[in-house]
């Protein structure tokens, strides 16, 4: 499965199980959180963890759903220093807080 | 057989990217170039990938697009992606080194967008980004110092 959906709590964790976050799979994202958008919660974990390539196409995906989801809290989890990177250089990593762990994320909320 | 220099041309499409990347990152780890270059490399060839299937062919899958890369004795990298579909109007280029990211603002929808933000990438991890156009041909040219 290319995304893996966790409810817990007050959140929602969509796992992105590729290693590439880029044009190709922006599409999938976008129609998976299309789907699941009724049901999400107050806060959206994206778990990065597996990413280790994102484009702009990617980031326009994570940007996508924040625009969808404009009464919920984003936050990305254990991204790989290329996201990391990346989220700094185009300055997203001051609109989108990135956090080691879920727990981290979580914690940052309450 | 010149180990140095890498051509290879591909069909447009969503995903040529990824064969793309899978073929020239371990030609330029052949190179013992810095792994963190590469990473910055590949991104940027990524996007120009993109921005051909995108822009020169209007997303159409099939047309032809070359990439040839070299590393001189200087250990300056270099890295062409040549299309033959519709050229990028010049003032897209130009307009680059003046557009800084745009730092979003939670508030703010407007500050979220970036126009041309994959060229931007581009702009700010290559050491030069050059871009002719023929009658036939448009080529992104850019150079990185690997060394």
């Amino acid at each position: 499965m290319q995304f893996e959906i966790i409810e817990k709590g007050q959140y929602t964790v969509i796992q992105v199980n590729e290693a590439r976050f880029d044009a190709k799979l922006a599409p999938s994202f976008r129609e998976e959180l299309e789907s699941i958008k009724g049901n999400i919660r107050d806060h959206l974990v994206l778990d990065l963890g597996g990413v280790r390539f994102m484009d702009s196409s990617g980031l326009g995906a994570v940007m996508g759903a924040y625009k969808m989801l404009r009464n919920t809290k984003i936050s990305i989890v254990n991204p790989q220093k290329p996201i990391v990177d990346l989220l700094k250089l185009t300055r997203m990593d001051k609109l989108i807080l990135s956090h080691p762990t879920i727990e981290a994320a979580v914690a940052a909320t309450a | 057989m010149n180990t140095r220099t890498f051509h290879k041309q591909y069909i447009s499409s969503l995903e040529a990217s990824r064969l793309v990347a899978d073929d020239i990152v371990p030609f330029w780890q052949q190179l013992n170039i810095d792994l963190s270059i590469i990473g910055q490399m590949e991104l940027c060839l990524v996007e120009i990938v993109n921005n051909v299937f995108e822009h020169a062919y209007g997303n159409t899958e099939g047309p032809l697009f070359d990439i040839s890369s070299h590393l001189n004795d200087k250990q300056q990298l270099t890295i062409e992606i040549s299309d033959y579909g519709n050229a990028m109007p010049k003032h897209i280029l130009e307009d680059l080194p003046t557009a800084d990211f745009v730092e979003p603002v939670a508030d703010d929808p407007t500050t979220w967008l970036q126009s041309s933000r994959g060229l931007k990438i581009v702009q700010e991890l290559t050491d030069t980004i050059e871009y002719t156009s023929t009658d036939k041909r448009n080529t992104f040219k850019l150079l990185k110092e690997a060394g």
